[in-house]
């Protein structure tokens, strides 16, 4: 697999996938993934819950640990994390919505490959609260863009 | 076919009512509105992560000394990615 890849399944549950393959070793690129996901996460509007307080995202490495936003002058919880064991797998359960995310780290001839699968929770209601909370946001920092384009000009 | 409409019903695909003039019968309505957003939410995290996975690529084979040299691009092999790694000091 030499991309990303994966495809919605739309037959039953709303979900996704995606994978990678990574040079690194297992343990590696699970430390990578969880205590530095500030360093990697790609920010924007629609890749954070609170995008317009200028969040980065935090990792508590550890089983119970939490998935944060951290802002300047607060923070949210995104998810918690149900399943903790280095290298191997990593399971968070929403806490801000009904999906949960079990991400696999699979050793490979060339390190290791990356797979997360993100889901609807059985009985779950609160997956597409992503999209009216974007909306409310969208339009601000969109705007909040242009004005810093402007400025730098 | 029930397991199968409670799951629509779950994801909100589908809503069931009886019918008033007959209530063995369950009448299971589809909710264009739901499947719009579920295809929206599905597409979304699938390119979401499609992103954020390459950025996770870059950073932990830019930061990692430990990167696999079979892993390392040959000389005049097309970065699988469009952009090779970007390397950087610790």
């Amino acid at each position: 697999m030499n991309r990303p890849a994966g495809a919605a399944d739309r037959s039953e549950r709303p979900e996704a996938r995606a994978s990678i393959d990574v040079g690194v070793p297992p343990a590696r690129a699970f430390e990578a993934f969880t205590a530095e996901i500030s360093s990697w996460w790609i920010p924007g509007p629609i890749n954070y819950f609170d995008a317009g307080r200028s969040p980065t995202m935090r990792v508590e490495t550890r089983l119970g640990g939490r998935v944060l936003e951290v802002y300047p002058d607060g923070e949210l919880v995104i998810a918690e994390i149900t399943r903790w064991e280095p290298g191997v797998r990593l399971t968070y359960r929403g806490v801000v919505d009904d999906s949960q995310t079990d991400v696999t780290f699979e050793p490979t001839t060339r390190g290791t490959r990356v797979h997360v699968h993100q889901y609807l929770r059985d009985g779950g209601e609160r997956a597409f609260l992503f999209w009216p909370n974007v909306i409310g946001w969208l339009i601000p920092w969109c705007d909040s863009q242009v004005t810093r384009g402007s400025t730098e000009r | 076919m029930s397991r199968h409409l409670r799951t629509l019903q779950a994801a909100g695909l589908v809503t069931d009512s009886r019918d008033p003039h007959d209530a063995r019968r369950r009448v299971f309505t589809l909710r264009d509105e739901g499947l719009v957003e579920a295809r929206a939410w599905m597409d979304q995290v699938q390119a979401q992560w499609n992103e954020q996975l390459a950025a996770f690529r870059a950073h932990v084979e830019a930061t990692d000394d430990a990167t696999l040299p079979a892993a390392r691009p040959r000389t005049g092999e097309t970065p699988r990615l469009g952009e090779p790694p970007h390397r950087r000091g610790r």
